[in-house]
């Protein structure tokens, strides 16, 4: 019992730490990048502010301090769980969050899930079956290449201009999620399928699947009950390294489809400077991110009860 | 139900012409009898099991003049009907049930899905057969052992576990796949007694086996194949007691138990030993976080030109001491000295490995496979002049080395996956010997050899000890083995030392009852 509890307080401080980093790392590269966050809250370059204004702007935002006391006083506030105004939307960073993390969190999961679905469907049925393995295997790769962005405009042109199946643009419905989804899905679900091919291939070669089929089990219920339980497990850590692919991957997908959501909101703010709200969008992934490996490992052991105790 | 081969033959495409693995083979299969098929690795037995059940795989080109089982001939057998009568007419047991059963699995799903696959019973029908067939196979507290994994079952009892899972359906015909390679003698001679069992109950067996003195034990007839032909089949004790074929002949003698025990003493203890271990005591912390002892108050001493063999079962301490021995797992007491000085000393201060760095090379070490020990990427000549250019010595040694490990120089340029597994092990031995050590760790070195391959390799052994007057701390299994190569014993039980003295002795006269069991399970397997 201490003992699990150890391992509950290692993981706490371990997550704990990774988020100082992503808020740290947040912090130096916005004040490395070119640019002035003054103008973002002044309205733009557009409103053309007095000098006068800019400095009392600079004063009250707190931006005439040194470097080190910014640096802390915004960790502190961080720690408070105060994550600030946005400059340039003029309310609160969490209200923005409660807005847009719900739509990027549905096409991460969505795209994820579809992912899942397509490589599964591509691996074990195909799996050690000459051609058919061959041409699957070919598909994956070409998929695993695709880049997102041209993927997506492929889709938008011919789904949804030529033949208007899907809507285009927008948030409205699962109609709506489709398109993004799909632009997401078919290059990780190619990287999943490699993965998971490899380990479904090696697991089909063990002893224990002879013993199997020498009990009269069908060829499908080999491949469903045994083999693809062993195949999973590297696919399981690797989809949370998906989780974090997918907000990056979310930043272009949401603008090409004009999607309200993380990903653009999170371009849209360094685009304009507005420090709270970067870091605040940076924290939140940081944090999803730590909760799908949490997840992972609960996964694994499920799927691998040997592992049970020798995860930290 | 009698299973009758014809003139049965298999063969594989390959790129260079088509590759014949078995050739001609005939025989039956009654109940209550055990046919067995003896031979090499490579010789063709596996895949006439696997044949006889339709798994010999796709590639795979099976004809026969007559392959029928019970009046049904399987040579016309479509996929559906093969699944039927696979498990219910004919079970099969493969080794090592620690990769041979899921091993994410519990046993007692494994066992259930032989019953599942064949419709037999509800689920509660199913559970109690599974209860059942634990017993039957002696698993004591079979409630609790079916929720248990491989893993988590010593491996006898996993073995038994495997066995159950092929005999769900009672089949009448069982194939065993080298059903007890790799496992202990206490453990093999538990599986003897239970195949014996079901013979007795009027099953057929197909025994497949390259250990003569296991099938003399329980098959009525058998057949030795070589490259995938027949050379010699008939009964038991005519084939094994008076071979007529020269490959047989080899196949027995071969058996270390037929080589004369080693000759002790010719060189005496007088000489200050090269190493000497003193209590040793290692604790590991478990799954669940309480500390269990691994090693406890482990000591002994080694002289140089002579053999301390390490006997137990797995899981007894064995290669953990060899590792601190060899320097790569720190003890929690206790203290090694090895040449003189301080080589291992327990607990967290332990000797730095730069004090030991001068002496590093006086110490050897071969591996049962030695495969994973070499880097694929490089050829015999790179793995060799690494070994020598750290003992400091270069040029044309390659080719001694080579020679004094009996291979030719052609092997030079050869990787170590295209070599044959004594191929290999020659090249592991000369590794080993290009630094001109004092002592030799070996662990299991001939356990995956194949008989006629495992007596080389010993030979070798032996001739370069007395050329070089190396010291060997010898771990294996085997008590054939040990008796053939061993000056000293240590039986080893739990992490404890229970019996040590010169190997004639300990052999012959065993003082602890724990070795008195291990020597019996050792002779009811070779009683041949």
């Amino acid at each position: 019992m201490t003992h699990l509890l150890h391992r509950a307080a290692w993981r706490l401080l371990g997550g704990l730490l990774v988020l100082l980093a992503a808020a740290s790392l947040t912090f130096a590269a916005l004040h490395l990048t070119p640019g002035d966050p003054v103008t973002a809250i002044l309205g733009g370059a557009a409103a053309n502010p007095t000098p006068e204004a800019i400095a009392a702007a600079r004063h009250e935002y707190g931006l005439d301090r040194p470097l080190a006391v910014q640096y802390g006083l915004y960790i502190a506030r961080i720690a408070r769980g105060d994550l600030g105004q946005s400059f340039s939307q003029h309310m609160p960073v969490i209200a923005v969050l409660r807005a847009q993390a719900p739509p990027t969190l549905a096409l991460m999961a969505a795209s994820l899930a579809v992912a899942w679905l397509l490589a599964l469907l591509s691996v074990v049925p195909t799996a050690r079956r000459g051609m058919a393995g061959a041409i699957a295997s070919t598909l994956e790769t070409i998929s695993a290449g695709l880049p997102q962005f041209w993927l997506g405009i492929l889709l938008l042109w011919g789904l949804a201009f030529e033949w208007r199946l899907l809507p285009p643009a927008g948030n409205h419905g699962l109609q709506a999620l489709v398109l993004p989804t799909l632009s997401l899905a078919i290059p990780l679900a190619g990287f999943i399928a490699q993965v998971m091919r490899e380990s479904f291939d090696l697991a089909l070669d063990q002893p224990f699947i002879l013993t199997a089929r020498a009990r009269g089990l069908s060829d499908g219920a080999v491949r469903l009950r045994h083999a693809l339980r062993h195949a999973l497990l590297p696919c399981i850590g690797l989809s949370t390294w998906a989780v974090g692919a997918l907000v990056g991957n979310a930043v272009a997908i949401e603008i090409i489809f004009s999607r309200q959501g993380l990903g653009r909101e999170l371009f849209l703010s360094v685009a304009t400077h507005d420090m709270p709200l970067v870091s605040g969008i940076v924290l939140f992934i940081a944090l999803t991110y730590i909760l799908a490996g949490l997840a992972a490992d609960t996964l694994i052991v499920l799927v691998d009860p040997r592992l049970k105790g020798t995860r930290p | 139900m009698i299973l009758e081969v014809e003139n049965l033959s298999v063969s594989f495409p390959t790129p260079t012409g088509e590759h014949v693995a078995v050739h001609d083979l005939s025989f039956t299969l009654q109940p209550g009898r055990v046919v067995a098929l003896v031979g090499e690795s490579g010789s063709g037995k596996s895949v006439t099991a696997r044949s006889l059940i339709g798994l010999a795989g796709a590639q795979a080109r099976v004809s026969a003049r007559r392959l029928s089982l019970g009046g049904q001939d399987l040579r016309t057998l479509s996929p559906r009907d093969w699944r039927a009568l696979r498990g219910r007419d004919i079970g099969m047991v493969l080794q090592d049930a620690l990769v041979a059963l899921d091993p994410l699995r519990p046993v007692g799903r494994e066992i259930a899905e032989s019953l599942s696959a064949h419709k037999w019973g509800t689920r509660a029908e199913r559970n109690e057969r599974v209860h059942n067939l634990l017993e039957q196979v002696g698993i004591p507290d079979p409630a609790l052992r079916a929720r248990q994994r491989p893993d988590e079952l010593s491996g006898g009892l996993r073995q038994r576990a495997l066995i159950a899972s092929a005999i769900a359906l009672s089949p009448p015909l069982l194939i065993a796949d080298e059903p007890t390679t790799a496992l202990d003698p206490s453990v093999q001679a538990q599986i003897l007694r239970l195949l014996g069992r079901l013979r007795d109950n009027g099953t057929g067996l197909l025994l497949i086996s390259h250990d003569l003195g296991f099938v003399a034990r329980l098959a009525d007839h058998v057949i030795v194949l070589h490259h995938g032909a027949v050379v010699e089949q008939g009964a038991t004790a005519q084939v094994l007691g008076r071979p007529v074929h020269a490959y047989t002949r080899t196949l027995r003698d071969a058996d270390p138990v037929r080589h004369p025990p080693r000759a002790t003493a010719h060189h005496g203890t007088e000489t200050a030993p090269l190493l000497t271990a003193d209590g040793l005591s290692l604790d590991r912390r478990g799954p669940d976080g309480v500390a269990r002892p691994i090693l406890s108050d482990v000591g002994f001493s080694l002289h140089p030109g002579r053999t301390l063999g390490l006997i137990g079962e797995s899981g007894s301490g064995k290669t953990t001491t060899a590792r601190i021995v060899m320097g790569l797992t720190q003890p929690d007491t206790g203290e090694v000295t090895f040449l003189g000085e301080r080589w291992v000393r327990g607990g967290r201060q332990g000797v730095p490995e730069g004090d030991r760095r001068p002496r590093r090379r006086a110490m050897a070490m071969i591996y049962q496979d030695p495969l994973g020990s070499f880097d694929p990427r490089w050829t015999v000549r790179d793995i060799l002049a690494d070994a020598l250019s750290a003992a400091g010595n270069r040029d044309h040694a390659i080719a001694t080395l080579l020679d004094r490990v009996r291979l030719p120089a052609s092997i030079a340029a050869r990787r170590p996956a295209s070599l044959s597994g004594g191929q290999r092990q020659r090249v592991a031995i000369a590794r080993a010997v290009a630094v001109r050590p004092a002592l030799i760790v070996c662990d299991e070195p001939v356990s995956a050899l194949d008989v006629s391959v495992q007596a080389q390799v010993l030979d070798l052994l032996e001739e370069l000890q007395r050329e070089l007057n190396m010291a060997y701390l010898f771990i294996s299994h085997d008590l054939g083995v040990i008796r053939r190569m061993c000056d000293d014993v240590l039986v080893m039980q739990s992490g404890r030392i229970v019996e040590a003295g010169p190997a004639a002795e300990i052999l012959t006269a065993p003082r602890h009852p724990f070795t008195r069991t291990l020597l019996d399970a050792a002779q009811d397997l070779s009683a041949a």
